[in-house]
């Protein structure tokens, strides 16, 4: 069977600053990584593919250096790799980049599962793996904490919400977004990371698409659009206390005892 | 163009979910600036107990998709989907729980349509437009987000972030049959309750812990204080990123939303992320030896000073009073 699993290169340090002054957002020094939950979408992956003959390819949208992600999966084991890529997918909301990432999938073949990690440590919003099963077509499941059992026909997994551990059984072609403390990820391993210089990226830009229209990518085929950015405003704060370690301890413990 | 917002009802055991209120709440007020109706949607649910369930509720009418299946994604954003063709609506808000995250980006998708999702505010302009604000970028910048070209507007609010609605009077709003229009594909297995004592949202008494924590060793003594205090450990998303924790822990938009009478938080900065799960604190102290830290806006008795040299001593002497604090009942 043929695993798709989408991977994104997020800032390393989650929180970006703004100059107030110029409204620029500063990512000085802000070392770029693979988003940690989408490693557990990868390891979800490799451990099928232990058990069933699986092809896996990883996906990734960004810029070239996004490249990282791509080469950090193969030392994982990933068999192939794509990076979709073009100055027209950049500004993207979730909208486009499911959109994009559908239809750059679409230009290497069928796959019968797809995976997804559970959200962005960028973003944060878990949206993009359910527009995409959306844009596919295909019955999805988010929070799956388990991958139970992979036929040629169906996968099993145990999902869990808010309240409850809900087993069920979807048909392939389906999409699934992994919670990372059901498949925390192996390291990569030596060998395969001498070997992951030598495998080629598959580079997808906007020309190899099927839909080849700018207007239905990037900031132009977003539905959303930032107005306005702006540092959280600061409120009216109660009087701040500060001394010795054991003068604060004493009233916090004043407040505690009630 | 109608000015009409449709709401994702969610229901459960005990009837309609506080998220569902708190969406209607702020709908209300959503529709003050240009006006318009209020609609809901509902999935699956107890057929019997759902009317009364709605009674009062400022919604003119509410859909019921009976036979759609909570757990199937995309059968029950089809349901909507077909709501949406029926009453075209300049809004549709639909809570961030489990559901409403795997069910909103499909409406939007096939309604191709904007989705911001977890707002922390929404606004209304008077020509109906939906101001979308959120944390961006990690959560130190806020983001005013509109959707231009597109309806619905859509929009997903965590629950505990917007006050509920109170119900008024006695009127029920007109209830209309929604049947599914093609089946799932997704097969039911079984589904079993988690045990919810432990988690956080559940707790009166909360320690928190965050990024000025800079050891795993460490959490060993903010839980110790918790313990003493008579309640859990629960922490930023900082340390979850970091893998010190796990997601179970976290307070956020990204997290929990707690709602304990005592928060201390230890080394945790406040960004409008963090501060988003925890608007139903009752009493919160912050320990940061940041004094610009923005946790101390929202302390109730803000301390600034080192963590590390404060909580020995709140252990050592709820240690020396020999009690812990208020033994808490789950």
């Amino acid at each position: 069977m043929k695993i798709a699993v989408c991977m994104k290169q997020v800032p390393a340090e989650s929180r970006g600053l703004m100059n107030e002054e110029t409204g620029v957002i500063v990512r000085a020094g802000l070392k770029p990584e693979v988003n940690s939950y989408d490693l557990s979408a990868l390891e979800a992956a490799l451990r099928i593919r232990e058990n069933v003959p699986a092809e896996i390819h990883v996906f990734t949208m960004g810029p070239p250096k996004a490249e990282d992600v791509i080469r950090t999966a193969f030392s994982m084991g990933a068999d192939a790799g794509f990076l979709i890529s073009d100055p027209a997918f950049s500004g993207a909301d979730v909208l486009a980049t499911s959109y994009t990432l559908y239809r750059a999938m679409e230009t290497a073949g069928e796959y019968e599962l797809v995976l997804c990690g559970r959200q962005t440590t960028d973003g944060d919003t878990a949206q993009v793996s359910g527009a995409l099963a959306q844009w596919m077509n295909v019955p999805h499941a988010n929070w799956v904490s388990d991958i139970e059992n992979v036929t040629e026909a169906s996968v099993t997994v145990a999902q869990k919400t808010e309240r409850e551990r809900v087993r069920m059984l979807l048909p392939l072609p389906c999409l699934l977004s992994v919670e990372r403390e059901g498949f925390l990820p192996r390291l990569p391993s030596l060998r395969l990371k001498m070997t992951a210089g030598k495998k080629t990226v598959v580079s997808i830009g906007i020309k190899d698409l099927s839909d080849r229209d700018p207007a239905h990518y990037g900031l132009n085929g977003s539905a959303t659009r930032v107005r306005k950015i702006y540092p959280p405003p600061r409120t009216q704060r109660n009087p701040l206390f500060s001394g010795t370690a054991d003068a604060c301890a004493e009233m916090i413990l004043h407040e505690v005892r009630g | 163009m109608n000015q009409d917002i449709l709401i994702c009802l969610e229901t459960g055991e005990n009837g309609l979910h506080a998220s569902s209120l708190e969406l209607i709440g702020k709908a209300l007020e959503l529709a003050q600036p240009c006006g318009g109706s209020l609609y809901g949607v509902v999935m699956g649910g107890n057929a019997e107990r759902l009317p009364e369930d709605l009674r009062g509720l400022p919604l003119q009418r509410v859909y019921i998709g009976q036979t759609c299946r909570t757990y199937d994604a995309q059968e029950c954003a089809e349901t909507v989907v077909e709501c949406v063709r029926r009453i075209d609506p300049s809004v549709l808000l639909i809570s961030g729980t489990c559901f409403g995250r795997s069910v909103a980006p499909r409406i939007a998708v096939a309604c191709r349509t904007g989705l911001t999702a977890d707002c922390t505010e929404l606004e209304r302009t008077p020509e109906g437009g939906l101001i979308q604000i959120r944390p961006a970028f990690g959560g130190d910048i806020m983001a005013r987000i509109v959707t231009d070209h597109t309806r619905p507007q859509m929009a997903t609010v965590r629950p505990g972030v917007m006050s509920s609605c109170v119900r008024q009077g006695d009127r029920m709003p007109e209830l209309c049959a929604l049947s599914r229009k093609t089946d799932g594909h997704i097969h039911l297995l079984d589904v079993q309750p988690l045990k919810l004592a432990a988690g956080i949202a559940a707790q009166k008494v909360l320690v928190a812990a965050g990024r000025g924590v800079k050891r795993k060793e460490d959490l060993v003594m903010l839980e110790h204080l918790a313990q003493r205090m008579g309640g859990a450990l629960a922490c930023s998303r900082a340390l979850v990123e970091k893998g010190l924790l796990p997601h179970e822990k976290q307070i956020g938009l990204s997290g929990a939303t707690v709602s304990p009478d005592l928060l201390l938080t230890c080394g945790i900065s406040g960004s409008v992320q963090f501060q988003a799960g925890i608007r139903r604190a009752k009493t919160i102290i912050a320990i940061n030896s940041d004094p610009e830290a923005k946790i101390f806006d929202l302390a109730h008795i803000p301390v600034c000073g080192d963590l590390y040299e404060i909580v020995p001593k709140l252990i050592e002497r709820l240690e020396k009073d020999g009690e812990s604090v208020e033994e808490v009942s789950l």
